[in-house]
Parts: structure tokens; C-alpha cells; sequence
């Protein structure tokens, strides 16, 4: 099993949007996929079109030494599941800080799942937090959606740092550029010039297009509706590119 | 999932105005599919309480792994392409589940239905799918690619985690529309149809022999299943499906000649002689083949065995085996349908299936198989004891073969007259002459391909398959064959002191030793 998180400070930069297209681009390889939406927001459950509901909520889930099959639920694709979120994961933080082992806690979880699916895909709440903590450790990969401008380079950066206090363990860092819109100078020179400091920016990167909005209305991956659009085939890449670098 | 009969009765129409009057439901296309249930020639998902399909649409292969006795679906999987051995499986939860229970077999179409479907999606109102139901009408596939009535079922789909709405659909299927659920599952149907018996296929012998039966009379059973082993085989050796169909093809041609060497005064010797040399040369036309084979399903250890950095140097001697198989493949194939091999067959079946004569001068022919089989295992026994007392840590490489090829023999024997023994000592004896045997095979197999790399490495050369880097591979492969030899020999030891305890000795006596010896 795989676990990818999908995960920035800011919000609004794709992360969730990048979480439900390549949990489905993965489950077209024949890969057994679940989601884990762990923002309260409810933005991929939404998406799935599963209600944003745990139940119990977070307290149950965290008492549990597995997920069992009462909170995950199959999607309308029949390789993706999805463990939906729910309203009290906004408590998540304070009910980790309280408890013994709180970086080891979402490992744990998700461990008693590693029987059952090939990729674990985790779109992240976007925060600092001892979530936070607790996602990259239980994480193989860190997909980092960032907007190819200064203020989005600065919470890059900001990661970065984490890195440097040992909180990143050996998560493998995959910043990729997103909502690029080409015909803005500064998006184009940033990704001209990607910054030199840090893990290496992916040579794949999401267009900004109005496909991808479409998500919320059509509450499916572009993939599914927009197969041939810019936006779509841009996922398709940035996948690929992902597998290669697991191996 | 759950199955429903529909009665013949029900039009299509009528079920689905009166599904729809009852859920909110989306309706698909309708569409003809076919499902193949698959398993290993040998029946090993069957054989675990397995049953397995697949249905091949446009979205892609569609594979469901479910139990057996209730028919509960265990797991499900879209695929982009049919797996037939678990190597293919890309999704490493669907290996992990299906590599353990295929072990190295391929699998193959066991049974095939078609089927009229007519989907219906129960949706709510964030119109996601909560289940889906299904109205089937299925027809068997037969052999000459008609097709046959078989039932007509709604089947409903659980989505997991909306197992409430799932009982829903049940109970109206039940109380409303008077369905009756089904246990049995569409695969059992067909196979009773069809009056297929799955899990049939051994390649064990498992004849029952009666002690105090004539010899002749047994052994003409014994071969006579040995020789239904080797047909059985021939169609997958043929088409290649799985390294498994020669392996057990094999096994019955060396196991069939070692017992005409082994007993004589039994059969006449102008059968044994032309039957000895055919069963030999049957050897000889499958050996290459296997061989390369065996290399191939090794190719992964000896990469293994190599430095991460040098690993791919390897490759090149990847695609010669591949190239040689290939050849040696065809050779075979074109072996097997000659007419030597067909008329070999053919004389064998005869002599086997012609009736024993009251009278015969053949010494040992009405001796009971009981005796019989005790003289010729005690011999053999005897033998390997004796060969394996003469082993020592300086002794020559060749002893340990001869040991082996008594092994062997012994081996042989004992599959073919275990009925005839107490099954559990038997289990018991065979299990650690199994294990002797496997460390002498181990050894043997190591001199082969020290020997065999060396004759690779000239013939590699030779078709310009060799690189200076994929030679030094093969060199270092080679020197860890040599001290792989060493630590092998040093196994042995053990090995041989656990087959031939006292303990062992004493059984050994009481169970095989021929009465006549044991008045002496
Ligand atoms: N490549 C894109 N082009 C256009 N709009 C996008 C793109 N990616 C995301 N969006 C839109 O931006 C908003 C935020 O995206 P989202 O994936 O939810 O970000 P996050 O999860 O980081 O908060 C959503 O409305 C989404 O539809
Ligand atoms: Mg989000």
C-alpha cells in the first residue's frame, strides 16, 4: 500500500481537486483506491457524492484499532472507496495533542488497511497542526499543489523548514505547480524558474481551466467528463510522472 | 450480492415499471456480456472454495473473486486486461489474494455464460449509486460455440457501506414481487449442465489398490493412470498455458519408465523393451523445453543473487532463454504430433486396457501387488540406505548423483503403492524422503547450470546475444553456484540423518520387509 497526501498550508490550491483525479487515474490502472477526505470541509466526499459522515465521528474512529467496513464507503467507481469526513474532524487536533501517540496515530489506522488497497490517497485539511504531524508520518509521498507565485513559493518554503526539524520523517516531497495560468508573466517566469532550493518541482503541472471547475457542478473527476481537455491530460501526465518516482 | 429467480412469467417490462415504482432508479443500457469462470487446470481456486469470473466490457476487465458454498462476493476489481498468471496482476492487493492460491499456474476458461443484462442503479438523492440491480437472463456457452437456457436472475449489487439500502431491495424482491432467493451459484448450474466435475484433475495418482489383487491386473491400473495424467497434460503442453502441464506431463513418463525397469517378471519383456525406449525418448523430446523452463522460473533468484547495480545485466540472458524456449517449444510441439507419439499412445492404452489371462508363465504377474510392492520398495530402500552410509564429507560428487537417482526410484514406488500402506506413515516416510531429495536435487541442479551457464555463455556469444558486462554476471552467477555447492553438500548431512533414523530403520522393516526375508 501507498499513501499519498495531498497537502499544503494554503487552501485553494488544489489539493482536493488533484486527490479525486488521481485517485481515479489510479484505479483505471486496476489499483484498489481509497480516499481518505480528512478536511471537515467535505470538498472530496462532495465529489464522490458520499454524505460528509463519519459515524461516531473522529473519537469513534481514533478508539478503533481498524477501519471497518461501517465507515468507508465504495464510490460509483468500483475501484475507489472513500472514508468520508466529517464535521468533528475539525476536533482532530485537540483529540491528537491529548492522546499518547499522536504522530503514530493515522499510521496506525491506515495500517489495518494495507490488506485491502494498493494506493491510500489522503487530501489534507490545509493547516500546520499536529494533524498535520501525524499525516506525514503516516504518508510515502507528499504531493504539494503550489501556485506559481511568491506568496505560494513562501509556504513552500515554509515546509521546507519542517523538513529541517525532522517533523517531514522520510516523506518523499513532490511539489508540482497548479492552476498555472500561462498568460500571467509571473506564472510563467516562476515556472521557468522554479526555485532552486529544496526537492525538485515536477515537470508536470495543472493548467488553470475552466474544465476543472466544472468539478463542482458535475461532482465527477474531469477525467470522467472532459477526457480530451488540456486539464485532463495534464493529470494524466502528472500521474504518470508520480508512479515513476515511487519506484 | 444476492441472486433472485425471476419466473419465466415476469416480462422485462412489467419488472422494471414495477423496480421503479418502488425506488428512485436509473436506468442503463442494456447489454450482452460474457463471462468466463476461470480457475488453474488443477482446480486450486475451486479446490480453496473459490469461484472466479470475469467479464470483459468496454470499460475494461471486470474480475469478482467469491466464496464458493454461498455465493458472496469477495472481492472486485476493473482491470485493463484479463490477468492469466498472478505475475500479470499489477495491483499488489489483488496479487497478494491470488498468488498464494494460483502458486505458478495459469488460469484458464473453466466455464462461459452469456448474458442479456439489464442494469438498474438505486440512486439517492445526490444521485450516487447505493446498489445496483440486475435483471440476467444467462446462457450457457457450449463447446460448439451455441448457447443453451439457463436462468433468468436479478442479482443485486451491495455498494459498500449502504448495506441498509441493499436489505430494502430484498425485501420488496421478496415480499412484493414473490422472488425466491438463490444459494446456488450460476458457475455450479452450468457445471451440473454441463456435467462437469470441477476439481477432478490430480496430478497425484490416487488409484486404490487392493492388497491381495494380482500384479499385473495393478500395475495395469497404475499405468493406466499415469497414462490419463500425460494426456491430460498434452493440450496444455501444447498450447503452452503454464510451465505446470510439462512439469506433470513429465512426471508420468519418468514415473511410468521407472516402474518398467523397476519390475520385472511381470509384464513381458517384448512390452517392456519398445515401451522402456519410447517412455525414454518421451523424455528426451520434453527435456529441453523444460529445462529452459526451469531456467526462466528461476531467471528472478539470480538476480537476486547479483549486486542491485549489476542486475540488469542480466537481461541478455532473459531474452535468450526467452529466444530458446521459443525454439524448443515448437520442436516439441511438433514432436508431439507425430505419428510415434500418437501410435505410442495408442499400443500403450491397448496393452493396459486388454484384460489379464488366467494363465501365464510370467513369474511374478499373479503374485499379489501387496508383495510385490514390498520387494521392490525394501530393495529400494535398502539400496539408498546403503549408498547414503557410504557418503562422506570427501567423497566424490558422483556418489551423491547415484544416491539421487535411488532416491528416485524409491519415490516412485512409494506414490504408486501408497494406497496399498497405512496413510499417514506413509505421508510421514514420503515427506522426509521428500526432503533428502530436495537437497539432492538442489545440489544436482547446481552442478547443471554451472555446467549449462558455461554451454549459455559460448552459444550467447555465438548468436551475438553477449555483452562483456551480462558475461561477468554470468561468471559471478557461476561462482555462487560453486559455493552454494558447498554449503549444500554440508546440508546433506542432516538431511540424510533424519530420512535414515533408527527410528525410520525399524518402520522401514516393518512396513516394507517381505515376509519371505523375514523368516531368514
Ligand atoms: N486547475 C484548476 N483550474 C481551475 N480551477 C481549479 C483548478 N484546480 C482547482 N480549481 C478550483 O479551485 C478551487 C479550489 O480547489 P481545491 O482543489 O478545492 O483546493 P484545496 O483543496 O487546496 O483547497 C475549487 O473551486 C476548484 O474547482
Ligand atoms: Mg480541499
Amino acid at each position: 500500500m501507498i499513501t499519498i497526501s495531498c497537502y499544503n498550508i494554503k487552501g485553494g490550491v488544489g489539493k482536493t481537486t488533484t486527490a479525486v483525479n488521481l485517485a481515479y487515474l489510479a484505479s483505471l490502472d486496476g489499483a484498489k483506491v481509497l480516499v481518505w477526505d480528512l478536511d471537515p470541509q467535505g470538498a472530496a466526499s462532495f465529489y464522490f457524492r458520499v454524505k460528509p459522515k463519519v459515524k461516531g465521528g473522529v473519537r469513534r474512529l481514533f478508539q478503533k484499532k481498524s477501519v471497518t467496513d461501517n465507515y468507508i464507503k465504495g464510490t460509483d467507481y468500483g475501484n475507489i472507496d472513500i472514508l468520508p469526513a466529517d464535521f468533528s474532524y475539525r476536533n482532530m487536533d485537540i483529540l491528537l495533542e491529548g492522546s499518547k501517540k499522536p504522530r503514530s496515530r493515522l499510521r496506525k489506522i491506515l495500517k489495518s488497511l494495507s490488506d485491502d488497497y494498493d494506493y491510500v490517497i489522503l487530501d489534507c485539511p490545509p493547516s500546520f497542526s499536529m494533524v498535520s504531524e501525524s499525516i506525514f508520518y503516516a504518508s510515502d509521498v507528499l504531493l504539494i499543489p503550489t501556485i506559481p507565485t511568491p506568496l505560494s513559493l513562501r509556504t513552500f518554503e515554509q515546509i521546507l523548514k519542517y523538513g529541517d526539524k525532522k517533523i517531514l520523517g522520510n516523506v518523499k516531497l513532490l511539489p508540482f505547480f497548479s492552476m498555472v495560468d500561462r498568460r500571467k508573466n509571473m506564472h510563467r517566469a516562476m515556472i521557468e524558474n522554479p526555485p532552486k532550493k529544496g526537492p525538485a518541482f515536477l515537470k508536470s503541472s495543472i493548467p488553470y481551466a475552466s474544465e476543472v471547475e466544472r468539478m463542482g457542478i458535475k461532482r465527477e473527476p474531469v477525467t470522467v467528463y472532459a477526457q480530451s481537455s488540456a486539464a485532463a491530460q495534464s493529470y494524466i501526465a502528472l500521474w504518470k510522472e508520480i508512479k515513476s518516482k515511487l519506484n | 450480492m444476492s441472486e433472485f429467480f425471476v419466473p419465466g412469467t415476469v416480462t422485462i417490462a412489467e419488472f422494471k415499471d414495477r423496480l421503479k415504482a418502488q425506488f428512485p432508479i436509473m436506468e442503463g443500457a442494456a447489454l450482452t456480456v460474457e463471462r468466463h469462470y476461470q480457475d488453474t487446470f488443477d482446480w486450486r481456486l475451486y479446490k480453496k472454495n473459490y469461484q472466479y469470473y470475469i467479464e470483459n466490457t468496454l470499460s475494461g476487465t471486470h474480475l469478482t473473486l467469491s466464496s464458493l458454498h454461498d455465493n458472496r462476493q469477495l472481492f472486485a476489481l476493473l482491470l485493463s486486461s484479463p490477468p492469466v498468471i498472478a505475475g500479470d496482476i499489477q495491483s499488489v492487493v489483488l496479487r497478494k489474494r491470488l498468488a498464494p492460491l494460483l502458486g505458478i499456474r495459469a488460469l484458464v476458461n473453466k466455464l462461459s455464460v452469456q448474458i442479456r443484462r439489464y442494469p438498474f442503479q438505486y440512486i439517492d438523492e445526490d444521485k450516487k449509486t447505493r446498489a445496483y440491480v440486475y435483471l440476467e437472463d444467462y446462457r450457457l456457452v457450449l463447446d460448439n460455440g451455441k448457447t443453451q437456457a439457463l436462468d433468468k436472475r436479478v442479482r443485486v449489487e451491495t455498494v459498500k457501506g449502504y448495506e441498509k439500502d441493499v436489505k430494502q431491495i430484498y425485501k420488496t424482491l421478496k415480499t412484493e414481487f414473490k422472488f425466491n432467493k438463490v444459494e446456488q451459484s450460476i458457475f455450479k448450474t452450468g457445471m451440473e449442465t454441463l456435467n462437469i466435475h470441477p476439481g477432478e484433475y490430480s496430478s497425484q495418482l490416487d488409484t486404490q489398490l487392493a492388497p491381495g489383487a494380482r500384479s499385473d491386473q495393478s500395475l495395469k491400473e497404475m499405468l493406466l493412470a499415469s497414462l490419463d495424467i500425460i494426456e491430460a497434460n498434452e493440450d496444455g503442453t501444447i498450447k503452452d498455458i503454464d510451465t505446470e502441464f510439462l512439469h506433470d506431463f513429465r512426471v508420468a513418463v519418468r514415473r511410468t519408465r521407472s516402474l518398467l525397469e523397476q519390475i520385472e517378471g511381470v509384464f513381458p519383456r517384448r512390452i517392456l523393451e519398445p515401451n522402456i525406449s519410447a517412455f525414454k525418448w518421451l523424455g528426451s523430446i520434453t527435456g529441453p523445453t523444460r529445462d529452459m523452463d526451469v531456467y526462466l522460473l528461476k531467471f528472478d533468484k539470480y538476480q537476486q543473487a547479483l549486486a542491485k547495480d549489476k542486475q540488469a545485466y542480466l537481461e541478455p540472458l532473459h531474452d535468450y532463454l526467452i529466444k530458446h524456449h521459443r525454439i524448443e517449444q515448437k520442436e516439441l510441439v511438433k514432436q508431439l504430433k507425430t505419428a510415434r507419439y500418437r501410435n505410442l499412445k495408442k499400443k500403450w492404452r491397448e496393452f493396459l486396457q486388454t484384460p489379464v489371462v488366467e494363465h501365464t508363465r510370467l513369474p511374478i504377474a499373479k503374485q499379489s501387488i501387496k508383495e510385490t510392492a514390498d520387494i521392490h520398495i525394501w530393495k529400494a530402500i535398502k539400496r539408498v540406505i546403503k549408498q547414503g552410509n557410504a557418503i562422506t564429507e570427501k567423497c566424490p560428487d558422483e556418489k551423491l548423483h547415484r544416491l539421487r537417482l535411488s532416491c528416485k526410484k524409491l519415490r516412485y514406488l512409494l506414490e504408486f503403492f501408497q494406497s496399498l500402506y497405512p496413510a499417514s506413515k506413509m505421508k510421514r516416510i514420503i515427506k522426509s524422503l521428500k526432503q533428502l531429495q530436495e537437497i539432492l536435487g538442489d545440489f544436482q541442479d547446481l552442478s547443471v547450470q554451472i555446467d549449462s551457464f558455461h554451454d549459455m555463455e559460448i552459444q550467447m556469444q555465438a548468436e551475438g546475444m553477449m555483452t562483456a558486462e551480462t558475461f561477468v554476471a554470468m561468471e559471478l552467477l557461476v561462482d555462487h553456484f560453486h559455493s552454494q555447492i558447498k554449503s549444500q553438500r554440508a546440508l546433506f548431512t542432516d538431511s540424510y540423518s533424519a530420512f535414515s533414523t533408527k527410528a525410520n530403520q525399524v518402520l522401514f522393516k516393518k512396513m516394507f520387509k517381505p515376509v519371505k526375508d523375514k523368516v531368514e
